[in-house]
């Protein structure tokens, strides 16, 4: 059994038993919030991560859209050459329509189509994916920043930072377009097994602030950002957040969860496009 | 006479280095703030009152000793429903709070620090030779919370790390705790707690949070459970005691956090 599968078990379960608790799945839906950087939304040639990506698909004759987050730029050798592709999170992908549309920053001008997405795209313990994009687009192994303190308007991504050599108190940056750029540490590992396998530190929860639109997102950390050349490592791909609920029904936010990039790597079994090795 | 003179003269000057010399060792460890599981070392006054205040939490509600197990339990609502409650009452809030409670944020010199500090993990488990040992970097305080399984290298550890770490302008704190077990153990806990307890628990009516489920937190040592349940009955309380209390991972660890709280993960 797949960790997706007891993940999907689970939530059906709970949901038979009426259980107080709810494993929910919101993909999208709530509206743009917080400090979002403008930029974030516009069309990006060649593609970076930290900016905004659309999923559109139809199935039973209705069309629905999910907005997320590209997380990195990654890559995949293969016996007809490197495809590149996006990293971000699987839920964006439809578990039932045939195909996803994949769309950067929307779906509201054809030309804005970058990627075909399958169900069969997403990873096996992570909520994340690898999606190819269609060959004749461009990427660059960065992704969107905006400070007061620095005219960087991007963070070259240099390496990433195993889970080994991640550690409670670090400081990790998200870069998400439902809530823009916000910063926390890492608070802790969580860790599952799944079918008799261990999975070590395979989500990490942190304290930076996110919300629905942010899936997917790069969490960076080891952040320089003067000019030239401005960079950072890879840290993980953003999955959700955990928060409890008021009195008045409304969310009262806790911390957030990221996939470990080394984990989300191996499971889409992709390579992170680095700089400067990257050969593009 | 001469000679007498001499040799009091060189006892003399003896003296003052020896007494110069552990000023100086003073001035450059600090105060030592001992207790029978915990060292503050820290050389500014102001960042040990903050890391006194971080000690303060988490506060659990009631200890209960089920089977040999020592459960450390948390009702946050009992508390309130807001953030507050969270960052006071359940382990993962406290360490929040204790991450964060310097309100000038994560400082430049924090990312620079904390790559020095990974190195920490090594040295403790490689020449120190522990088995298990938990390294928390706490930006901001620019503190080092190292968790061990045993006091007899304390001073070691504080050492290495004062002396690893002066070059950051002489404001690093380190902070040495016994605790049971290491992230290692800890984590396997985690997986173990998982593998054997996750069902069981659903099983039997008690909802519990993937992706919140179990965490060690090196504040407290211990591995942290959360279970999605606001305001438990007696009776659901006792389940969910009796279900942890039968896992040998938890068995064998002696002890183990466990938050009451309905949480919900969005995405």
């Amino acid at each position: 059994m797949s960790f997706n599968s007891i993940y999907k078990s689970a939530k059906f379960s709970l949901t038979i038993r009426a259980m107080a608790i709810t494993l929910v799945i919101m993909v999208i839906v709530l509206p743009i919030t917080g400090t979002i950087a403008k930029a974030q939304v516009y069309v990006y040639r060649p593609l970076i991560g930290g900016i905004k990506i659309t999923a559109r698909y139809i199935f039973d004759f209705t069309t629905t859209e999910r907005f997320g987050t590209l997380g990195f730029i990654a890559y995949r050798d293969t016996s007809s050459g490197r495809e590149y592709g996006i990293l971000t999170a699987g839920h964006l992908i439809s578990d039932t329509a045939l195909l996803t549309e994949i769309y950067q920053p929307t779906s509201d001008d054809p030309d804005n189509l970058i990627a075909y997405a399958f169900d069969s795209y997403k990873g096996d313990y992570t909520d994340s994916a690898f999606i190819p994009i269609f060959p004749d687009i461009e990427v660059e192994p960065k992704v969107f920043w905006s400070s007061s303190d620095s005219s960087a308007t991007f963070l070259y991504i240099v390496d990433i930072e195993s889970t080994y050599f991640q550690r409670v108190g670090d400081p990790v940056t998200k870069i998400g377009v439902g809530s823009g750029i916000t910063s926390g540490v890492i608070i802790g590992f969580e860790n599952v097994t799944d079918d008799g396998v261990y999975y070590e530190k395979l989500i990490v929860r942190y304290s930076a602030y996110s919300t629905g639109g942010d899936s997917g997102s790069p969490v960076i950390g080891d952040i320089y950002d003067e000019l030239p050349a401005p960079h950072a490592k890879a840290y993980g791909v953003n999955w959700g957040y955990a928060y409890t609920t008021a009195p008045d029904g409304s969310e009262v936010f806790q911390y957030s969860l990221y996939h470990p990039i080394d984990w989300v790597l191996a499971d889409n079994q992709a390579a992170l496009y680095l700089y400067p090795w990257g050969d593009r | 006479m001469t000679g007498m003179k001499k040799v009091i003269t060189v006892l003399a000057v003896a003296s003052l280095t020896l007494v110069l010399i552990v000023m100086a060792m003073t001035t450059m460890f600090g105060n030592v703030v001992e207790s029978s599981t915990t060292i503050i070392h820290t050389i500014s006054p102001e960042i040990q009152y903050k890391l006194e205040a971080c000690l303060k939490y988490p506060v659990y509600d009631e200890v209960v000793v089920v089977d040999g197990v020592k459960f450390y339990l948390y009702f946050p609502f009992r508390h309130g429903s807001g953030r507050e409650a969270f960052l006071k009452y359940t382990p993962t809030g406290a360490l929040i709070s204790c991450l964060q409670l310097n309100a000038s944020g994560i400082e430049p010199l924090d990312n620079a620090l904390s790559r020095v500090l990974k190195s920490y993990f090594y040295y403790l488990t490689h020449e120190l030779g522990y088995d298990e040992v938990s390294v928390a970097f706490i930006p901001g305080l620019r503190t080092v919370y190292v968790a061990v399984p045993d006091d007899s290298r304390y001073d070691d550890v504080v050492r290495w790390v004062i002396g690893n770490v002066t070059g950051y302008d002489g404001t690093v704190s380190v902070v040495v705790r016994r605790v049971p077990y290491g992230e290692r153990t800890g984590m396997n806990l985690g997986g173990m707690l998982y593998r054997e307890s996750f069902d069981r628990l659903q099983d039997a009516g008690i909802p519990v949070v993937r992706g919140a489920f179990a965490v060690y937190n090196p504040l407290t040592g211990r591995v942290e459970v959360t279970i999605g349940i606001s305001n438990p009955s007696d009776e659901d309380v006792s389940k969910v005691l009796r279900i942890l209390a039968e896992n040998p991972a938890v068995k064998e660890a002696g002890e183990l956090d466990v938050v009451f709280m309905e949480v919900n993960i969005g995405t």
